[in-house]
This record gives C-alpha cells, sequence and structure tokens, in this order.
C-alpha cells in the first residue's frame, strides 16, 4: 500500500477510540467523530455514521450511558459518557492494544 | 379468542414503541449531519455542497439505521411485532410466537424509560409520579453521622430545556435524610447527592434516571478526615479575607472516583474565610486531589491542590486568565455598556455543568470574565453579546486538547426597531407577558444564541397591549425568542419584516 494512503481503522479498534474520547467527559455523536477526526490530525478516516451503531451496542453492554441534553447551538442532542464499567473496559482494551503493537513492532523488526 | 386479541395487542404496543426509538435514532442522525453540514459551509461550501458531503461522509443511512435498530433490540421484538399480526392469519405460528413473546417482554424494561423521555406533540410527559428521596449516612464504625449536610442537585429537561435545582437537608440524629417527592421516573432526571459532615470526607454520589423504585436509601459511609485550615491567597500573594468558598470536588488518590460539590449548592455549604483568609475544612484525608471554589467579585475561582499533611496549609490563584474580547460597531467605534452572557460548560468527574455569567462592557468597549485557573482539559463557553440598537451576536468555542479561548471580538450590525404584539390562539393581548431574546438566524444563515438559563437577563415585559419594542435584530432575520412563563417558557418564532410593527401568535 502506498505511504500515502490512509489505511482503515482496525476491526475491533473503534469501541477503544469511543471509549478514550469519552474519557474527559460527556459528548454528543458529532463531537466524538470531530475528536477522533482532530486528535488523529486527519489520519483516521471513519465512516462517521458507523460511529451510531457502536454506540448503541456499547450503551447495551453497559460501557456507556446515554441522556438527552442540549447542545452548543441549543438544540436537542444525545450526550454519551462513561460509566465505572466502560472505565475499565478502556483500560483493558488499551492494554491489549499497546501489547499487541509492541508485539508487531518486534516481528516487523521496529524495535529490539 | 382473548389471547390473540391480547397478542395483537402487544403485537401492535411493541410496533409503536420500535417507532419510538427509530424516531430518536433519526434525530441523532439529523443532529450529527446538520453539525456537519454547519462545519463545511463555515469551511466555504455552499450549502448544497455541504449537504452532499455531509451525507456522503456519514454513510449509508438506512444499513446504519438497521444496525442502531439491531444493537438496541435484537431482532427478537421485530418478529414478534410481525408475527402478531400473523397470528390472526395462522394458529400454526403460536407457539413460535409464544417463545418470541417472552423475549419481547424481557425488552419491556428498556422500552419504558425510553418512552418516559418520549414527548407526544412536542410536549413533556406530565410527571405524575413523584418518589422521596432518602438515605443514610454512617461513619467509619457505622454509627450514624448527624448534622451532616446534604446538598442535591437535581437535574430535569422539561420541554427538551435543561434545568437544574439545589436542594439541602441536614441528617437526623439517626443519620437519615428524606428529600419528600423529589423525583420522577417517568421523565429523564438526574441527581448528584454532595455529603458534608466535618471531621468526615467529602462524599457524593450521581444517578441519571433512577430507578422506579424508590424504597431503597442511599447509603453514605464517611470515613475519617484530618483536621485541616486553609490559608487562601489571591494572585498578589495575600490572604483573601470573607470570601465564601466550598469543596468543588475531592479526589482520593489512587481512586478513580470524583466527589463533587456544584457550584449552584456552593453558597448553602457555609464556609467562609475570616481575615486572615483562613478556613477551617475537615473534609479531605492526605493526599486528596481538591478543587476548592470561591465567589469572589461576583465570578467563581477555583484553587487546584493535593492535601498535605500539615494541619494549616496556604494555597493561592494563580496569575488570572479569563474570557475576555471587545464590541465594536460596524464602523469599529467601541460600545460601551453592552451587555455580555457567558455560558461556561465543563464535565467535571464526566458530569455536565454549566454555569452562567454577566458582565458589561466598559467605556473602551472591552469585557473580562475572570475565571481565575478553572481549567478543564475540555470545556466549551457560549459567549453572547446584547445592546439596544445593535443585533446580537454569539460565539461558541470548544477548549479542547491545548486550544485557548478567545479573545472574543464582536462587531455588531445595526439593528431596526421593531414592535411586537403578543396575542393568544384566541388573538387576545398577551399583556404584562415577560419575553426574552432566544435565537437569530442572520441573512448568513449564522445563528447567534442565548440560552434559557440566561434569558432573565435579556427580557423585556410587554404592555397592556401586549406590544414590546425590540432593537436587538436585522430585517429579514428569522428570530425565535422565549415567552418566560416561571420555570417554563413558550417559543416565539418569527421573520422580521420591515414594517415598524408585527403581530405574533403566541403558541402554547
Amino acid at each position: 500500500m502506498p505511504a500515502d494512503r490512509k489505511p482503515a481503522l482496525l476491526q475491533g479498534s473503534l469501541d477503544m477510540l469511543i471509549l478514550q474520547s469519552l474519557k474527559k467527559g460527556a459528548r454528543h455523536g458529532y463531537a466524538i467523530a470531530r475528536s477522533l477526526r482532530e486528535v488523529s490530525r486527519d489520519f483516521l478516516q471513519i465512516e462517521e455514521g458507523s460511529l451510531y451503531p457502536a454506540l448503541h451496542r456499547m450503551e447495551q453492554r453497559g460501557w456507556i450511558t446515554s441522556h438527552w441534553g442540549t447542545s452548543e447551538t441549543n438544540r436537542r442532542a444525545k450526550y454519551y459518557e462513561l460509566s465505572p464499567a466502560g472505565r475499565s473496559q478502556l483500560k483493558t482494551e488499551a492494554e491489549a492494544w499497546r501489547q499487541m503493537s509492541t508485539a508487531i513492532d518486534r516481528v516487523m523488526g521496529f524495535q529490539t | 379468542m382473548a389471547a390473540l386479541t391480547e397478542l395483537f395487542h402487544w403485537g401492535s404496543w411493541t410496533w409503536r414503541a420500535a417507532e419510538v426509538v427509530d424516531r430518536e435514532i433519526d434525530e441523532e442522525f439529523d443532529f450529527h449531519i446538520d453539525c456537519h453540514i454547519r462545519e463545511l459551509i463555515d469551511a466555504g461550501m455552499t450549502p448544497e455542497q455541504a449537504a452532499d458531503e455531509a451525507q456522503r461522509l456519514f454513510g449509508p443511512r438506512d444499513r446504519l439505521h438497521r444496525q442502531c435498530r439491531a444493537a438496541v433490540y435484537g431482532r427478537g421484538v421485530w418478529l414478534t411485532a410481525a408475527a402478531g399480526l400473523a397470528m390472526l392469519l395462522s394458529l400454526g405460528v403460536i407457539g413460535w410466537l409464544a417463545s418470541q413473546l417472552n423475549q419481547a417482554q424481557r425488552q419491556m424494561a428498556n422500552l419504558q424509560l425510553l418512552l418516559a423521555a418520549q414527548k407526544p406533540d412536542g410536549q413533556q410527559n406530565a410527571a405524575a409520579d413523584k418518589h422521596d428521596l432518602i438515605g443514610e449516612i454512617r461513619d467509619a464504625h457505622q454509627k450514624p453521622v448527624a448534622n451532616a449536610k446534604v446538598l442535591v442537585i437535581y437535574k430535569s429537561w422539561p420541554n427538551d430545556r435543561y434545568r437544574q435545582q439545589a436542594f439541602q437537608q441536614t441528617s437526623d440524629k439517626e443519620g437519615r435524610f428524606r428529600f419528600r417527592q423529589l423525583y420522577s421516573t417517568s421523565t429523564q432526571t438526574g441527581f448528584l447527592v454532595t455529603v458534608l459532615a466535618e471531621g468526615h470526607t467529602l462524599q457524593s454520589r450521581y444517578v441519571l434516571n433512577p430507578p422506579q423504585v424508590s424504597a431503597k436509601p442511599f447509603q453514605f459511609q464517611l470515613q475519617p478526615a484530618v483536621d485541616k485550615t486553609l490559608v487562601i491567597q489571591g494572585p498578589d500573594g495575600k490572604p483573601l479575607a470573607d470570601v465564601p468558598v466550598w469543596p468543588g470536588s475531592r479526589k482520593p488518590r489512587g481512586s478513580e472516583d470524583d466527589h463533587l460539590m456544584y457550584d449552584h449548592s456552593g453558597p448553602d455549604a457555609g464556609y467562609r474565610t475570616d481575615k486572615a483568609g483562613r478556613v477551617r475544612m475537615t473534609l479531605f484525608q492526605p493526599d486528596d486531589a481538591v478543587e476548592l471554589r470561591l465567589s469572589l467579585n461576583q465570578m467563581t475561582e477555583a484553587i487546584r491542590f493535593t492535601v498535605d499533611r500539615t494541619p494549616e496549609q496556604v494555597i493561592g490563584i494563580a496569575s488570572q486568565s479569563g474570557v475576555q474580547g471587545s464590541v465594536v460597531d460596524s464602523s469599529g467605534q467601541p460600545i460601551a455598556g453592552a451587555t455580555v452572557l457567558l455560558i461556561h460548560k465543563t464535565w467535571p468527574g464526566g458530569r455536565f455543568q454549566q454555569r452562567p455569567y454577566k458582565t458589561e462592557t466598559d467605556a473602551q468597549g472591552r469585557f473580562r470574565f475572570a475565571n481565575g485557573n478553572v481549567t478543564e482539559d475540555y470545556e466549551a463557553m457560549l459567549v453572547t453579546v446584547v445592546k439596544d440598537g445593535f443585533s446580537f451576536q454569539s460565539s461558541y468555542v470548544i477548549k479542547d486538547e491545548g486550544k485557548t479561548e478567545g479573545p472574543f471580538d464582536f462587531r455588531l450590525s445595526p439593528a431596526v426597531p421593531k414592535t411586537l404584539v403578543l396575542r393568544n390562539a384566541a388573538g387576545q393581548p398577551l399583556a404584562n407577558a415577560t419575553v426574552a431574546l432566544s435565537q437569530r438566524k442572520d441573512a448568513q444563515d449564522r445563528e447567534h444564541l442565548v440560552y434559557f438559563i440566561s434569558a432573565p437577563s435579556v427580557s423585556f415585559q410587554t404592555d397592556a397591549g401586549g406590544r414590546v419594542t425590540l432593537n436587538h435584530f436585522a430585517a429579514g432575520d428569522q428570530v425565535e425568542l422565549y415567552r418566560l412563563n416561571g420555570d417554563d417558557a413558550d417559543d416565539i418564532r418569527l421573520r422580521v419584516d420591515d414594517q415598524p410593527e408585527q403581530v405574533v401568535e403566541v403558541q402554547r
């Protein structure tokens, strides 16, 4: 793959990124999408709508909770926030990611 | 036959409940796409280009909607709804339908919360049921803690507007407290309960959408706190005397739990510095990360510190930063005496909190809100400028990941005086009604806002003929106003025409 083509998001990592994005406070879906875009400096190209099935799925699992609130434009918006179970899940997933990326780096020879 | 009828009603009801979820998913999608369209227009696209691009980046809506629905329900409820109708045509599916019905019943508990937030015909469901909030406070030895201050922040969303109310009580000799008929379970609500008892650690508990059963009391077990006197200094190093203070948050070392007190409850805490800037506050343990809040010059300041092991600890406000800016007219001349409203949004401990502030521009058209070193990693600010004779303007900034706020510089355009004649649906004038600014969409499609919480600061009264003259809009603006009604409001929508007087019917 040419170096200038941005890779698709690795399967299973979207949940972790969403949980991380919520770590600093409640956000609505659009704010989450924008945060992921901005913090990754546009490297992560995510189909924005795919956030919502992930959010609903994580809510069913109890990792996040939701409530309807008022947005910055005074419109009704659905906000999501991390639950204690979600914080714990984020730690687990982040650690798993770290271990996997370290192992891959070693195989590729990026570190000794 | 009765069973078939029951099943038909069940299937119909389940289908209607699924419609609620569908509608909410659609509302969420619409909000997202609208936000993105707005951003793309600001970046220079035409509205048509922005709409196309936002839809493209969002993805195929139907597929995403099905995926959301599947995530909420699984497939069982939809099969049950379809089977309810199929049952009428064929007795052969009864046995299969019975098993599907069992699964749908388990989903009922989830549906009830969603239905409670639903607004049929734009009106909030009435909170017909009210429950007491009860609790018990004990110390580390399980002994009751009497005379503890119990501060409750009650959050609700009547007519989709966030509302926050503060209540307080003192625990009795058994360590118990009760707030009678405080909350409803049929509408969306949340509350923060904070317990303050000198000699014991500050604790709080946050509940969103409290469960149906209100009989179970809140249990607080407080740990012993260290004896502590805080000496509070200003940025110049001098003690801050006679200043109300309260603990905004306490995070024990090694814990992810934040114990909070909202500013709304702050003055009820009853702490105040003496002449030497001292205040005794025995609410913490060593190594707790604390944010102390102060009410200073009608503003709220904050000091973050870690509790040490000394009986007296000096803490101070760092050099001040703040939200600041300027207001000028279209020729660049400063506008003095303009009302400047600030909504400061933060999420301490992950809980949404918004605080309103108000100030005025000085003779040079400058303004400043001193928010001290209250910096969260993520916060948002809405600044609105209102001055008679000028079209009001607002600016919204999200401070995230190191971005700074402001300065907020405004250039106001002239307004056209407009007399509104407010009438009710029967055509009668609304005399002595209170009307406040809410929203203005200008010719460039930009929205300028005043949040409901700030509305009383920019409100006006109609006369006996239902007339009120406002000088805050330009011709062609699409305007929304609040007609304030106690803690609630009706929305008034109009397009400002070029006539000096305009009749407006206020719907309830």
